[in-house]
């Protein structure tokens, strides 16, 4: 999910090819507005399990530098890593031998999940061209005076189905409030972005709640400052409103971004006031009680917009995270909610309990990742998916945001949609159809 | 219009029972026109009668006049209302008529179309509705549908809808509702131990072996006569035409929405003798005791009555006696709405409750005609010593007053009431008037019949609007963090110190 954001990189995958296909898929979430990022297995069969991979490892990437791509990474799956493979020493005779830059990570599962993968490779390109470099005396570190704006951290990780409009929307507030954008990690980032300017930013700008230790223990040495973590994001006018003041009073200029979030509540209320539309799904939806189940701190966010900004009641909020830490961020994020709103927080839970949890507190919609809908609505229970990864049958193609101000737009949107499945009692459209009655079923 | 001079305003606030004796009766239209200047009432009485026959089965609808009205409909009723429910899509043809056919007369096209129908559609059931056109055009619809019934094998309905005839939903209704006695035989025998349920709005029921489906609110009800040993014979208006052809064959009628049981059950009454239950709409553990009560008296079943009260009072009394203590000291605006068929009953029976917990009522924006326009409802309900405080007013031009108005008219403040509304249109409540600061219970109908959703009425939709009450009490202790109507109507932000001056509401007079 790092690597894929780098253009001009290609990814070879030293491992089987069922891995190399679900990857190739996730690749899909990075192509608005960036571009595809090949992924080329090497076909790690039962043979190589005896043998070795090394010579297919070898052979893959001979091909790949014709392509003369920018910056190669190989990653390895779980029968690679644990053959042992010497994949550094593949990227080090690439190097030597084509000058193209190679990062080589064991990114087996079994060493952790999406976010440890994560932390593996933004540690990989600190290493390999800051730290490394800072050590050799060929620094490329700008001094901290010289530093400006900020990198923006994880917007594919940060949970939202429209991440990319997201952190277009992200990039465009932070530029009003009069804070540069330096990088995002990643997304559409250049490879002499990546290797020559990460530390021209004063801070990383968290989308995440997770911890990525080796990468935060990186950025310490590079005297880097780390933000937004704790923050609610910016989904829902509410959210928006505390997230982006606290940025903007923190690194940019106040009255700036007051003067931008007015300018998006004119956009936003030139559309809904007075709107009939606007009211109906309003008022349809006020007073309902949603299961949210996504990860931690998008969940945390959502819960947040659909009682502040919709007046919705979030009974089940199921968060799911890599960290502890992570989890207590999203706990913190709901406190506020508690003494208004009955709220039930489940960290982690299997499908089976959140299931049994949405039976139990009565709920009328559930709101959440595309890999539950079936289990959801299967239980009669509508169900909009808002989060998750985009790459799976996420149809979202307009160029708009979930979050900030003018996100409540298409958020709303969706909640209509969700309020018609609410309404429409399909089953008896069914039973009591004419032409069923006539034709026969 | 300023809140505090409201009563130099025209307004004034009565009792029900001080409002029913003020107004004059609904026929005289020239007094009622002085009083209530301008235009009044919203829904086409076609739109009336296509909602509540929607909830048939096995029927096509013929609309005897333009193609416009028939239009009207498909893209507005149909869209908004009907196809929520749970009922099939309402297959609607129309006899097209035209400035020819209004001069020379529609009957033969109606005849056509009725012949075509049959013939196509094969329906068990045609109901013919005249609108505006055929109805001043003074088409004979009685000759044309008896000369036609031998020639088809659907059966033939017809009922008035002309858009004129009345704006009022209480009188739509009740010149619509008992002409479905029409389709209904005189029984042979009556089945012992089996009740109809009339009334049914914007729902559904069927039963299949042991299933039963549809909404909430008709599942409570059939549930307690179940419970009791009884047997639900017909819920009306639903069905097909051989569905409800044998509706007088049970031995009594129960009632769910007044407005729309009260005309059919009296029309059973006189047309039968089939006896109804008097209670309707029972929001509320003393109604709803009565309501069984009633039930269990009629068909000597008083000790599974009270078993099936106590049994059923014991799971909601925690909610219902949380409940009382978190209103204590409160007071209840409950806003009437222009918008829907049962306004005057869901207003009425939602007072009814908050007494019960402990408030006052004050009810606002519900239209007097609307009152003198469902004597049978406000009979009903002045009967079972429901006399909430009303606010009279002329509303016209569909002018509104605001719960914010209606606050400081009374003098209360923010924390000392529980807000029934509807947040739809405009309205809506908004601005300072935030869920955020003050409790809101949505109150419409519409936008509650969702399926699943505990509607209102017995003991669980007791429940379900008590927890209602509870969670809008709790979310508008929060006094900060304002919903988005608070915000589009107010300040949008916190930053800009939002509640300080926020917009306040006030909507010119609709004039067009």
């Amino acid at each position: 999910m790092i690597a894929f954001g780098v253009r001009d990189s290609v990814v070879v995958f030293h491992g089987v090819v069922g891995c190399r296909t679900t990857i190739q898929h996730l690749q899909t979430d990075f192509t608005p507005n960036s571009g595809r990022v090949p992924v080329v297995s090497t076909g790690f069969d039962e043979n190589d399990v005896v043998s070795g991979g090394l010579s297919k490892l070898t052979q893959t990437l001979e091909r790949v530098v014709q392509g003369k791509p920018r910056l190669i990474w190989i990653l390895t799956g779980c029968a690679t890593a644990l053959i042992g493979d010497d994949i550094r020493g593949a990227a080090a005779r690439v190097e030597k031998n084509h000058g193209i830059p190679c990062i080589a990570l064991n990114t087996t599962g079994t060493a952790g999940s999406l976010y440890h993968g994560a932390d593996l490779a933004l540690s990989a390109i600190l290493d390999k061209f800051y730290l490394s470099q800072r050590k050799s005396g060929r620094s490329k570190l700008h001094g901290l005076a010289q530093r400006k704006g900020v990198n923006i951290l994880g917007p594919a990780l940060m949970g939202s189905r429209k991440w990319f409009w997201d952190l277009e929307e992200i990039c465009s507030l932070l530029e009003a409030a009069d804070i540069p954008v330096n990088l995002a990690l990643t997304h559409n980032t250049s490879f002499d972005d990546l290797a020559g300017n990460f530390a021209r930013a004063e801070a990383n700008l968290w989308l995440l709640g997770e911890e990525l230790p080796e990468f935060q223990q990186r950025c310490e040495h590079l005297g880097m400052v780390q933000w937004g973590q704790d923050a609610v994001l910016p989904l829902g006018v509410a959210n928006t409103e505390e997230w982006y003041l606290a940025v903007a009073e923190r690194f940019g200029n106040l009255k700036k971004a007051k003067a931008r979030l007015e300018s998006d509540q004119q956009q936003v209320t030139g559309i809904l006031k007075d709107n009939f539309n606007a009211s109906w799904v309003l008022n349809a939806v006020a007073g309902k009680r949603a299961g949210v189940l996504t990860n931690a701190g998008f969940a945390a966010a959502l819960a947040r917009f659909l009682f502040y900004d919709l007046n919705i009641r979030p009974v089940i909020v199921g968060l799911f995270a890599d960290s502890k830490v992570a989890l207590e961020r999203a706990q913190d994020q709901l406190a506020p909610l508690k003494e208004y709103c009955d709220l039930k927080i489940l960290e982690n839970p299997t499908y089976f309990e959140y299931g049994k949890a949405l039976k139990e507190y009565g709920v009328h919609c559930a709101i959440g990742q595309r890999h539950e809908r079936v289990l959801v609505e299967g239980m009669k229970i509508p169900h909009l998916a808002l989060g998750g990864a985009y790459f799976f049958n996420s149809f979202r193609f307009v160029p708009w945001p979930y979050m900030g101000v003018r996100g409540f737009l298409s958020l709303l949107g969706e909640m209509g949609e969700l309020m018609e499945r609410m309404f429409h009692d399909k089953e008896g459209w069914q039973n009591n159809s004419f032409i069923e009655l006539k034709c026969g079923s | 219009m300023s809140a505090v001079n409201m009563g130099g305003s025209g307004f004034k606030w009565v009792t029900l029972e001080e409002l029913h004796d003020e107004m004059a009766p609904y026929r005289n239209t020239g007094v009622l026109a002085d009083q209530f200047p301008g235009f009044t009432g919203l829904w086409c009485r076609f739109f009336v009668n296509l909602n509540t026959a929607s909830q048939l089965n096995n029927v096509v609808f013929i609309a005897h006049g333009p193609e416009g009205c028939t239009a009207a409909t498909r893209i507005f009723s149909t869209d908004y209302y009907i196809q929520h429910h749970g009922q099939g899509f309402p297959h609607l043809v129309s006899s097209g008529m035209t400035e020819n056919q209004v001069i020379m007369g529609g009957e033969k096209s109606l005849r056509d179309t009725i012949i075509e129908v049959d013939r196509e559609y094969q329906p068990s059931l045609i109901i013919v509705f005249t609108n505006c056109a055929s109805g001043l055009a003074g088409d004979d619809v009685v000759s044309t549908t008896e000369q036609v019934q031998p020639q088809v094998k659907a059966k033939l309905l017809w009922i008035p809808s002309e858009g004129y005839a009345s704006c009022w939903r209480g009188k739509s209704i009740e010149a619509s509702i008992p002409r479905y006695v029409q389709l209904m035989e005189k029984p042979e025998k009556v089945l012992k131990d089996t009740v109809n349920i009339l009334g049914m709005y914007r729902g559904r029921f069927s039963a299949k072996g042991n299933r039963r489906s549809g909404d909430q609110d008709t599942l409570e009800l059939v549930r307690y006569v179940e419970a009791l040993g009884l047997k639900v014979h017909r819920v009306l208006l639903g069905g097909d035409y051989n569905y409800i052809r044998s509706a007088p064959q049970a031995a009594a009628n129960i009632l769910h929405f007044p407005t729309l049981g009260y005309p059919l059950a009296l029309e059973m009454k006189k047309a039968f003798g089939t006896p109804y239950l008097p209670q309707a709409r029972p929001i509320g553990v003393e109604v709803t005791g009565r309501y069984i009560r009633d039930l269990g008296e009629f068909f000597n079943r008083r000790e599974e009555a009270e078993k099936l009260i106590e049994q059923e009072f014991s799971s909601i009394r925690d909610i219902w006696e949380k409940t009382k203590t978190m209103v204590k000291g409160k007071v209840a605006l409950i806003e009437g709405g222009f918008h829907t068929v049962t306004a005057t009953a869901q207003a009425l029976a939602t007072a009814r409750l908050v007494r019960e917990l402990g408030m006052e009522a004050y009810i606002f924006n519900l239209h007097p005609l609307e009152v003198c326009a469902k004597p049978l409802d406000i009979d009903y309900f002045l009967s079972d010593g429901c006399n909430p405080k009303f606010l009279n007013y002329s509303y016209g031009n569909e002018e509104i007053v605001t719960p914010e108005q209606v606050c400081e008219d009374l003098g209360l403040q923010e924390d000392e009431i529980v807000c029934f509304c509807s947040n739809l249109g405009l309205t809506a409540p908004r601005g300072k008037f935030d869920v955020s600061r003050v409790a809101m219970v949505d109150t419409s109908m519409g936008n509650r019949a969702l399926h699943g959703w505990e509607q209102g009425i017995g003991y669980r939709g007791t429940a379900a609007n008590c927890k209602q009450i509870t969670d809008a009490i709790k979310a508008a202790a929060r006094k900060n963090k304002p919903s988005i109507y608070g915000r589009i109507y107010g300040k949008f932000y916190e930053f800009e110190g939002m509640m300080a001056d926020a917009e306040r509401y006030s909507r010119p007079a609709n004039i067009s």
